[in-house]
């Protein structure tokens, strides 16, 4: 018993500790690229200069002077905005559906929508390039939002159908005997019960659309053009600029980390992917 | 400018809203540019142009490879996103006899005839000017003078690569973190196999036989890929088989380098004291030993605006533009673009701002691209056939793994000779 | 039958969605594999149009097959794939379980040890191949240098002297490029494991776990006997998603070192497409078999669970 009591005042120390380095390291890169995007090119390769330096926000400045950040970061929030909401439009009915009322094949029609997730963006380039072309809409926001959607609706399905699978299904027959309408079963109660795993659905596609860096830099030019591309456009100019570069990163990723902070209880709790009995 | 942003953020969102495109009324190019410094800068100077014609210019400014792939499948594919495009010498021949870049026509005040002769050369295609160089280079030795003499050692134009390997010697003191030589190992047919083709160039070397039989398998190969490996692998920095013009730069400017073989544009980024030049040695071999680049715009085929970007290619590469950079506020004649003609050699404020403008112009001439027996194609450190960046890249891996010692020397000349040899039979070059 | 209907129909614009996504293109792609079509080649200008007239057969398929440099690409997807899996797995586990009990500050850490997971992949390759592992540059040479520094330190360096002088490793290179692209990988995907299995934990039985606690089991037993097999569902799971994201890793290959060493299966794809575009589908066409193989293991392990 006494062993017992040691450990665990022991583990009172040790585990948070443990804990704490381990989520510092993990942060550390995050933390290093903020503090390098405060630094000038010249300080950010001297080790002299590692924490102590003279804080600038040259980088920032030169970053929407020069290269139209606010283009680049509008297009991003339009294009993931618009994704994550046509894909839940498609993917809420489509999973309701397949919960509630599975057949037979429901189980193949899910797996084969995730295997096309599998499939190599290369080597469909040049038809996309040919289709996209001859229809008019390559560099449109149109055929991002599409693009983006359709890359993460498997996902998207995937994740609302074992959200929703389990929701008793006497709630819904219930609902059904009280003569609701099919819109209805989903507005009045799978919605209400569903909302958390909408939630945390909408959330991951979201970031999964600000992070795309395939196709959003290969079919646009200007008009749809995101951050993915402002970063492509500054990863390797002359001279070697770890702190515009940082300045740059900071800039794209950073409104996604902080809506990260904002919801990551929201995330935790609807990342179940039916995992979670 | 914030204001600016902000409201054009607003308009964006109210179309997208209301379904209704942007329709301009004044004539508007998009510019595919390469995110170099001499391109950026080109961004502000080119304000004065929207000024004065009336053309609005959208910038799309991206990293090498992926500006490649973006113009090539863009113009392949009938074109019609860029209305003027930054390509390469490389690119500029074969694109123009293919048809994918419209031939260039310029008034006489342009004066053609200014433009280097061999930079003229590279970027025509029987005898057609395809594209217009923005800025022109070549490489050169540059070194640390105050090291050279505290060693005891000097480099001159044209020194031996035995001399060369012996000052990399003497000024190699890794303990105090200055490495002999930097150079090039990052794999890419425009990065190491930019450096290293000159090195084979220089022992007689050459990329393909006039049937376009690859010929990593010969002597001279053999002797220069091992010469770049000991030389590079010895005296250079750890890492080297990462490193390409950017990474050099940083750490020359971190005085971190004895000596580097590159560019001769890396001479006016160079920010350490007592730089001296010199010019790229060689083994005795006619080819020469130093490279001929330029980064060039052209005009794809399927531009909407193809008369408009023709006139704006003219006024970005003309003797104006470099006066415009020169007398720049924001600027000065330190960072103007050179190596495209004759007459910014002669400026005296050039000269004044630029000690490098001697030695950069005498590689420029020396460097021959014209196919000769030795070397049967067109290009000094590349060939101009549409086979060579899938060749070049394939034997870049290749030597990169030579240099970190992943491979042997050999192994890595048979891999790259078996590999070029499919991509060439694939080609149809021979069966 | 009517029952039947309003499901289908509801499934509808997402299958026609998703049909019209794979046929169209990968359609193309198979007739591009089946064709001689090149960007550009002067002595064969006829194969730069996608033209029936250029069939040839299983040409472009001998040509990738006969290719080291796919073969090393197909190893290294599939290499770099096991790996992170393996890794994102353990670390998340231990991370996951490190964390699942209160202690001061536990969403300050929870906050710190996801954020990594919002990064963009290009980010991810630029911050940890420059600033963090270039050996003269980066944190590492910095570090190394100022460990190396030690041995001229007064009264400690005699110490130090001791050791042998310490070599940055260069990560760029042939033998070490897929371990960047790895741990750069494994650092952005933790994260998501650690979320995933620590939704799961909180809804362990904790009477079980009490139990067993009364019953002298040690830390090890509850974990090994409780906790682990807890989470084999969310491990599939886990395995699952990041196989599908991973199998398709483009943008940390060409940073770190333009597949030098760590080719994949889409980089190489991605150099054909530069002009070799009938290669280019047939080696996309081999991509997409493997891809469907990956998936038929990956299915069967997961599969089961989920209709349950």
């Amino acid at each position: 018993m006494a062993i017992v009591a040691t450990q665990s005042k022991l583990g009172k120390i040790v585990w948070p500790v443990l804990a704490w380095t381990v989520a510092l390291l993990f942060f550390f890169p995050i933390f290093w690229m903020i503090l390098t995007s405060f630094k000038t090119d010249a300080d950010a390769v001297k080790p002299e200069f590692l924490f102590r330096f003279t804080p600038t926000l040259e980088n920032y400045t030169n970053m929407t002077d020069n290269y139209d950040y606010w283009r680049f970061a509008t297009n991003s929030i339009i294009t993931s905005v618009s994704a994550t909401l046509f894909t839940l439009f498609v993917a809420v009915p489509c999973a309701y559906a397949m919960a509630f009322n599975p057949s037979r094949g429901t189980k193949d029609i899910l797996m084969w929508m995730l295997s096309t997730k599998m499939l190599p963006a290369a080597a469909v380039l040049y038809p996309m390039i040919f289709l996209t072309k001859s229809l008019g809409i390559y560099d449109t926001k149109f055929l991002i939002v599409m693009v983006l959607s359709l890359i993460n609706l498997p996902i998207a399905i995937w994740m609302l159908f074992t959200y929703f699978k389990d929701i008793p299904k006497d709630i819904i027959e219930a609902g059904q005997m009280d003569g609701l309408t099919t819109w209805g079963e989903v507005k009045e109660i799978l919605v209400p019960l569903a909302w958390g795993g909408i939630a945390s659905t909408a959330l991951l596609i979201f970031i999964f659309c600000w992070n795309e860096a395939y196709w959003t830099v290969r079919l646009t030019t200007t008009e749809a053009a995101t951050l993915s591309k402002l970063i492509e456009g500054n990863r390797a100019p002359e001279g070697l600029f770890f702190g515009r570069l940082s300045a740059v990163s900071t800039a794209a990723v950073g409104p996604i980390i902080v809506l990260g902070w904002f919801s990551q209880k929201q995330l935790v709790q609807g990342l179940t992917f039916g995992a979670v009995k | 400018m914030k204001m600016k942003s902000a409201l054009r953020a607003a308009t964006a969102m109210s179309l997208l809203a209301t379904g209704v495109s942007a329709d301009g009324h004044a004539t508007e190019l998009t510019i595919a540019i390469v995110n170099n410094g001499h391109m950026i800068n080109m961004q502000t100077v080119a304000e004065a142009y929207t000024e004065e014609t009336g053309v609005a210019l959208t910038w799309v400014s991206l990293e090498e490879g992926v500006l490649r792939e973006q113009v090539t499948s863009d113009t392949a594919t009938g074109g019609g996103q860029y209305d003027v495009i930054n390509i390469g010498m490389q690119e500029a021949p074969i694109w123009g006899e293919a048809g994918w870049i419209e031939a260039l026509e310029f008034g006489d005040d342009y004066d053609v005839d200014d433009m280097l002769p061999a930079i003229r050369n590279g970027l025509s295609a029987n005898g057609t000017l395809y594209a217009a160089p923005f800025y022109g280079e070549s490489s050169m030795v540059m070194y640390r003078k105050d090291l050279a003499d505290a060693a005891g050692v000097a480099i001159a134009d044209n020194d031996s690569w035995d001399n060369v390997a012996a000052a990399a010697a003497a000024m190699h003191d890794p303990e105090n973190d200055v490495y002999g030589v930097c150079l090039r190992g990052k794999p890419g047919w425009g990065d190491n196999m930019a450096f290293v083709t000159t090195v084979v160039n220089s022992f007689g070397g050459a990329w393909f036989d006039a049937d376009g039989r690859p010929q990593l398998d010969s002597d001279e190969w053999a002797a220069a890929i091992n010469f770049y490996v000991e030389l590079l692998g010895t005296y250079g920095p750890p890492g080297s088989e990462g490193n390409s013009f950017n990474e050099i730069l940083a750490l020359y400017n971190e005085g971190k380098c004895g000596m580097w073989i590159d560019a001769t544009i890396a001479a006016s980024f160079l920010e350490v004291d007592g730089v001296a030049y010199a010019q790229s040695p060689n083994a005795g071999n006619p080819v020469g030993a130093n490279w001929l680049w330029a980064w060039a715009m052209a005009v794809p085929a399927g531009s909407p605006n193809a008369e408009a970007a023709n006139d704006f290619i003219e006024w970005a590469t003309s003797k104006a533009y470099v006066e415009a950079v020169g007398n720049h506020p924001e600027f000065g004649w330190g960072s103007v673009p050179t190596g495209t003609r004759t007459s910014t050699y002669a400026i005296p404020e050039f000269q004044a701002a630029a000690a490098f403008a001697d030695a950069e112009l005498a590689a420029i001439e020396s460097a021959a691209p014209e196919a000769t027996d030795l070397k049967p194609y067109v290009g000094v450190q590349f060939a101009a056939i549409p086979e060579f960046p899938e060749v070049g890249s394939a034997v870049a891996q290749e030597i990169a793994a030579a240099l970190s010692g992943a491979k042997t020397v050999e192994e890595a000349l048979a891999d790259g000779q078996a590999a070029a040899d499919a991509i060439m039979k694939e080609a149809g070059y021979y069966e | 039958m009517a029952n039947r209907t309003i499901p289908r129909l509801l499934q509808t614009p997402a299958v026609v969605l998703l049909l019209f996504w794979m046929l169209i293109p990968l359609g193309m792609t198979l007739f591009f594999s089946f064709i001689r079509y090149v960007l550009n080649n002067l002595r064969n200008p006829h194969w730069t149009s996608p033209s029936i007239e250029n069939w040839r057969g299983f040409g472009n398929y001998q040509f990738v097959w006969g290719q080291d440099s796919f073969w090393l690409a197909m190893k290294n997807s599939l290499v770099i794939v096991t790996s992170i899996l393996f890794l994102t797995v353990i670390l998340g586990v231990l991370i996951a379980v490190l964390i699942n009990r209160s202690f001061k500050g536990r969403g300050i850490v929870r906050v710190l040890l996801i954020s990594p997971f919002f990064v963009m992949p290009a980010v991810n390759g630029v911050l940890w191949i420059n600033m963090i592992l270039d050996p003269v540059l980066g944190l590492q040479g910095i570090a190394v240098g100022a460990i190396n520094d030690l041995q001229n330190a007064p009264l400690v360096g005699w110490f130090f002297s001791l050791w042998p002088t310490l070599e940055p490793i260069s990560f760029r290179a042939t033998q070490t490029s897929s371990i960047a692209v790895i741990m750069m990988v494994v650092w952005q995907w933790t994260p998501f494991a650690i979320l995933i299995f620590m939704t799961s934990l909180q809804s362990e039985d904790q009477q079980q776990k009490e139990a067993a606690v009364l019953d002298g089991a040690s830390t090890w037993s509850q974990f090994r006997f409780l906790t682990l097999p807890h989470l084999g569902r969310p491990i599939a799971i886990v395995v699952m998603i990041q196989a599908i994201f991973h199998l398709s890793l483009y943008a940390e290959i060409e940073i770190v070192s333009r597949g030098n060493g760590n080719k994949n299966l889409p980089y190489y794809i991605g150099e054909l497409v530069n002009n070799n575009i009938g290669a280019a589908s047939a080696a996309g066409i081999f991509a997409v078999i493997l891809a469907n193989i990956v998936a038929i293991f990956l299915l069967r392990m997961v599969g089961k669970t989920l209709m349950e």
